[in-house]
């Protein structure tokens, strides 16, 4: 039987497992399992809410930053604590760099080397090593627009993997006029870097448009969700918008009332739980966050490259967009509308103010919710606090959550394509690095999936491919691929 | 000849693995170093290959599997490397020994207000463990890299000096002897113990003199006093002072003698003393009772 196995799935953040159970040559089920947890809603049980900016960033090292300020934010809403202007504006800087240290992480050393050094390429080769020997020049741009997103993390909080300056009423620390010289030269080279990798990600989408408009696509889309600022494209701070797969807009609710909207289906072959849209249900209300959904929700970009970009992508997929790969698109034109936005901000005048923390603060029994885009798509974290200020109940929607459902679903998808449809041969590709195929093994196609979702599995994963028996088929080693 | 390298991640967060990449523009000197042989993280090879010379091991040991990877790469690799607190101590995930596992896993399943439809799940995923563990609690491990995550400094010359067939060393002393805020401190002032929200913490004065709870003294420099700079306390994540077996215990009696006060007094006016003085080394401390809901 004609079947192969990967394990485990790489170049992911975290462990996950997908089981493609086969009939004859028929893909008779695909499950997509998360096959870690570690419980950080009872670890945070019993911890001064002060804390917990700090404990529940260990969630994700790739995005503490998202998760330490949501933890901020509900913390202020749970106490009723307002933060100073400035502060807001550093926590909104902050994000930016978290979110341009991930989105380079996932953008170059996680996908592009199946774009550049080719999908089929040796297993061996197709990495950020790889890259290293073969790019050398790309690679120093990747290593450089991840160093700038993590400079912005440690010069404004305080470290560039699990920060600690974002407190309840504000931050430990202001920006020094050195400070911000240092990060706007940083900036600028970033904005100039940025320019560059959407370059970069057009020629890889065109180059392998087919490919881009038909894997994982079965012709229907998912709903999608994402923040919004009076309609622009928003990260830090705004209100929930959700888009049908039509694209016309169903909801947009204050992050607090988020209960109503999202519910999670506890599935049984996976520590990560499917979050749906209510009012559909599940499983019709499947969700996609993260880039390509904050594209399709925005009317708008915040700044003018990335308004161009935009109105690009737009005019080539169309809106909304359900093609899963140009999630990676989505992700570089998102990286030049983060660099202009922190251009933005630390020209402001006012950033280098003192006015960064309010002093007087007591702990109120309440609850609160704290809600932003993380790299990776909405993320909330809902708060109780007792009258001494500690927790007493905690609840996380984590953004791969919110779209392991749609995943699983564009992987089933995939896979039917791959074992059932001879989908390779029939691709109409002409400046793509498909061939030539020294890896047999075009599960790889299936990877390149899950990386364009760029999932945040805090854990590995494997695909493991079954019989309808449930028994283990023969599988691949890598170097039998070569 | 160039050494095999094997870095891996068992329940963690990859936040070591991001301390790693943040060497930045000298990983173009690391990397053609050494044989990357294995990471899932970065790259495509699935199976853990023989002959590792040496493995990081990042994250806490949670479950079935993570077991599994600790003795496989113990049987494969000359030298363990247990790579930041989860690894070497349990770190933060290990705050969840508090509970139990069954509490634990209710409240994300069943319990949780978002929760519509309710399982605990149980197919294809590995076995959760009834507690959190260090990696030294499941293998023999030759060093340990701590912090959360370990700084890129440390990682640099811990790695050259493996590379080069030396012992890594790790700092000598701690967090406040390379701490720029602990000149002239008059500890005889502190009064009380405030919580990090209260008023707004001075950048040019000891964070223990004004009264917040900073855990330097207790714990190993490395990290270049990043957050007291920052203006917030230390919370212990480079682990235990050097020649210090319990950083909790240590860390009470030497903030109390501060502060002169008993530990008793002190532990009066700290709400959660687990959280503060054991946040990633629980599992391997002296304290291991479960909490049960009491305050």
């Amino acid at each position: 039987m004609p079947v192969v196995s990967i394990s485990p799935l790489s170049r992911v953040e975290g462990h996950g497992t997908v089981t493609i159970t086969l009939s004859e040559k028929k893909v008779e089920s695909l499950k997509l399992s998360v096959t870690a947890v570690r419980g950080f809603e009872k670890i945070l049980e019993g911890r001064p809410l002060e804390d917990a900016p700090q404990i529940s960033e260990r969630i994700c090292g790739v995005c503490p930053i998202t998760h330490h300020l949501a933890s901020t934010k509900a913390v202020e809403a749970a106490w009723k604590i307002e933060a100073p202007a400035v502060a807001k504006k550093l926590r909104d800087l902050l994000g930016l760099g978290g979110m341009l240290g991930s989105h380079a992480l996932s953008f170059y050393f996680l996908a592009a080397p199946d774009y550049l050094i080719g999908p089929l390429s040796s297993p061996l080769e197709r990495n950020i090593v790889g890259m290293i020997k073969k790019y050398p020049e790309i690679a120093k741009k990747a290593i450089a627009l991840r160093r700038i997103g993590q400079e912005i993390c440690k010069v404004v909080g305080g470290r560039s993997v699990h920060p600690c300056a974002c407190l309840p009423g504000g931050m430990s620390k202001g920006l020094s006029d050195e400070e911000r010289d240092y990060l706007l030269r940083q900036v600028d080279e970033g904005l100039r870097v940025a320019e560059y990798t959407c370059a970069l990600a057009w020629r890889a989408m065109l180059d392998y448009k087919d490919l881009v408009e038909k894997l994982g696509f079965d012709g229907t889309g998912t709903y999608y969700a994402g923040l919004v600022n009076n309609g622009f494209h928003e990260l830090y701070d705004g209100k929930e918008r959700v888009m049908d797969p039509n694209g016309k807009i169903v909801s947009e609710f204050d992050p607090s009332n988020y209960l109503e909207y999202f519910g999670e289906y506890v599935v049984p072959h996976s520590y990560t739980t499917h979050v749906y849209y209510i009012p559909a249900g599940y499983p019709e209300g499947l969700l996609r966050v993260n880039t390509l959904a904050r594209l399709n929700i925005a009317d708008k970009m915040p700044t003018p490259k990335a308004q161009d970009l935009l109105e690009r992508f737009r005019k080539e997929f169309g809106r909304p967009c359900h093609y899963p790969l140009t999630y990676n698109l989505a992700r570089a034109i998102e990286m030049m509308c983060i660099t202009e936005r922190a251009k933005a901000i630390l020209e402001d005048p006012e950033i280098t103010s003192d006015d960064y923390k309010v002093e007087d603060i007591s702990p109120i029994e309440g609850e609160g919710v704290g809600c932003v885009e993380a790299p990776r798509g909405t993320l909330i974290h809902h708060y109780w606090s007792n009258n001494e200020g500690i927790l007493t109940k905690v609840n996380l929607i984590v953004a791969t959550n919110i779209h392991t459902a749609s995943m699983e679903k564009t992987l089933l998808t995939a896979a039917k394509q791959i074992f059932e449809e001879n989908f390779l041969d029939r691709l109409k590709l002409s400046k793509s690095k498909i061939n030539p195929r020294v890896d047999k093994n075009s599960l790889n196609l299936l990877e390149m999936l899950v990386r364009a979702h760029d999932p945040c599995f805090s854990c590995s994963a494997h695909i493991i491919v079954l019989d309808e028996n449930g028994k283990e088929l023969m599988k691949f080693e890598d170097k039998d691929a070569l | 000849m160039s050494k095999k390298f094997a870095l891996a991640q068992l329940s963690g967060c990859a936040g070591c693995h991001m301390s790693f990449l943040d060497l930045y523009e000298k990983l173009l000197d690391v990397l053609p170093e050494i044989e990357f042989t294995y990471c899932p993280t970065l790259l495509d090879t699935k199976e853990i290959p023989d002959n590792i010379d040496i493995a990081f091991l990042e994250g806490t040991v949670r479950n079935g599997h993570d077991e599994q990877v600790c003795k496989e790469l113990r049987l494969k690799s000359k030298i363990i490397v247990a790579f930041g607190d989860c690894a070497c101590f349990g770190g933060v995930p290990g705050l969840a020994n508090l509970r139990g596992k069954e509490e634990i896993l209710k409240r994300k399943y069943v319990k949780a207000e978002s929760v519509k439809h309710s399982t605990i799940p149980s197919e294809i995923v590995p076995q959760f463990l009834e507690e959190a563990k260090a990696v030294h609690q499941v293998i023999i491990v030759d060093y340990m890299f701590p912090g959360c995550p370990p700084m890129p400094d440390l990682i640099t010359k811990g790695l050259t000096a493996l590379l080069k067939e030396n012992v890594p060393k790790l700092a000598d002393k701690a967090v406040c002897d390379e701490c720029p805020l602990n000149l002239d401190k008059d500890l005889k002032k502190v009064k009380l113990i405030k919580r990090t929200y209260y008023g707004k913490i001075k950048r040019d004065k000891c964070l223990l003199e004004q009264g917040y709870l900073c855990l330097g003294p207790a714990t190993r420099a490395g990290c270049g006093a990043l957050c007291p700079q920052a203006g917030a306390p230390c919370t212990g994540c480079l682990g235990p002072a050097p020649n210090v077996i319990d950083q909790g215990s240590k860390a009470l009696t030497e903030i109390a003698a501060l502060v002169k006060c008993t530990p008793e007094e002190l532990l009066k006016v700290i709400l959660d003393p687990i959280g503060t003085f054991y946040r990633y080394t629980l599992p391997s401390g002296i304290v291991k009772k479960k909490e049960g809901g009491k305050k």
